[in-house]
C-alpha cells in the first residue's frame, strides 16, 4: 500500500507541475494499472487528481498491453491466444499438447498461430525458429526468454 | 529431401505473407477480414496434394503476385459519414506519377502532329 502512496505521489507530482498535454505516456510507465480505479480519501487536498484524470488512460493501456510483466502473464495470454483459434479443441487443449500429433492440426495452422502470437506480443519470430514450436510450452518459453523474464 | 524441406518452408514463407498482406490491407475490417482467411486458407488447403516441384514453384508466384496486389493495389474505403469516405493508404500503396504539364508553342505542337501524321502514312518510294 505504501508502494502504491509513493507511485500515486509521484504522480500527482508529474500532473501539478506539468500541464496535462504535456505529460508523456513513458512518464507513466512504472504505475500499475490498478492506480487508475484507486480513489483517495474524500478529504484530500489534491483534488486534482480525483477530479480529472488529466493523463490518457488510452496510452496507459497501451503501455500496459505491450509488454508482459511476468511468466505467469504470458503463459497466460499465449493460451487466450490459442483458445481464440477456432480449429483448436478447447477440451485437449493443454500446455503440453503437441500441435501435430495432439491436437491434429497441419503446418498451416501452426504458421496462423505463430501470427496470432506475433500479433499478441508485437514481436517477430523468424521461420526457422517457429518450426521448433510446436506445445504452448515451448511458445510460452520462447515469449519469456525474448523479454528476459524468469521464473 | 533437403530440397523438399526448402520448398516446403518457401509455401509456409507465403502462406504467412498472403496472411500478413490481407491484416494490413483489410486493417479492422472483419467482415473481409474473415472472408480473405477462408479464401487463403482453402486455396492452400485445395492444393495440398500436388507433389510436382515445378507446379509448386508456380503456385508459390500466384501466392506472392496475390500479396503484391493486396498490398499494392488494393485501397481500403473507409465510411466516415454519409457521402463522405476516408482512403486508408498504407505505406505499400503504389502510385504513379502525374505526367508534368508543359507548354508547348502552337508551331512545335503542329510540327509534332505532322511528324506523326507522316508516320502513319506508310512510305512511298
Amino acid at each position: 500500500m505504501s508502494n502504491l502512496f509513493k507511485t500515486l505521489k509521484c504522480l500527482n507530482c508529474v500532473n501539478v507541475t506539468l500541464k496535462p498535454r504535456l505529460i508523456q505516456p513513458i512518464r507513466l510507465l512504472s504505475c500499475n494499472q490498478r492506480l487508475l480505479t484507486y480513489k483517495l480519501p474524500e478529504n484530500t487536498t489534491r483534488s486534482v487528481f480525483v477530479q480529472k484524470p488529466t493523463f490518457f488512460i488510452k496510452d496507459i493501456v497501451r503501455f500496459m498491453s505491450s509488454g508482459p510483466s511476468g511468466i505467469n502473464e504470458v503463459a497466460d495470454r499465449v493460451m487466450d491466444c490459442l483458445r481464440l483459434y477456432d480449429k483448436i479443441d478447447h477440451a485437449k487443449l493443454a500446455v503440453g499438447a503437441h500441435f501435430v500429433k495432439d491436437l491434429g492440426l497441419d503446418s498451416l495452422d501452426h504458421v496462423e498461430i505463430i501470427m496470432a502470437i506475433e500479433n499478441e506480443f508485437g514481436e517477430f519470430i523468424p521461420d526457422v525458429d517457429a518450426e521448433k514450436l510446436l506445445t504452448p510450452q515451448e511458445i510460452i518459453d520462447y515469449v519469456a526468454d525474448k523479454f528476459d523474464l524468469f521464473e | 529431401m533437403s530440397g523438399t524441406n526448402a520448398l516446403r518452408s518457401k509455401v509456409l514463407a507465403a502462406f504467412k505473407d498472403l496472411h500478413k498482406a490481407r491484416l494490413q490491407t483489410f486493417r479492422g475490417d472483419k467482415k473481409a477480414l474473415d472472408a480473405g482467411r477462408l479464401e487463403i486458407n482453402q486455396n492452400f488447403r485445395k492444393n495440398k496434394d500436388i507433389t510436382d516441384p515445378v507446379k509448386i514453384e508456380e503456385l508459390i508466384t500466384v501466392a506472392q503476385d496475390s500479396a503484391n496486389i493486396l498490398r499494392k493495389h488494393v485501397l481500403q474505403l473507409e465510411q466516415i459519414e454519409e457521402n463522405k469516405f476516408r482512403a486508408n493508404i498504407t505505406k505499400d500503396i503504389s502510385f504513379i506519377d502525374n505526367t508534368m504539364y508543359k507548354d508547348i508553342p502552337e508551331e512545335e505542337l503542329l510540327k509534332h502532329k505532322k511528324n506523326k501524321r507522316a508516320k502513319c502514312r506508310p512510305e512511298k518510294d
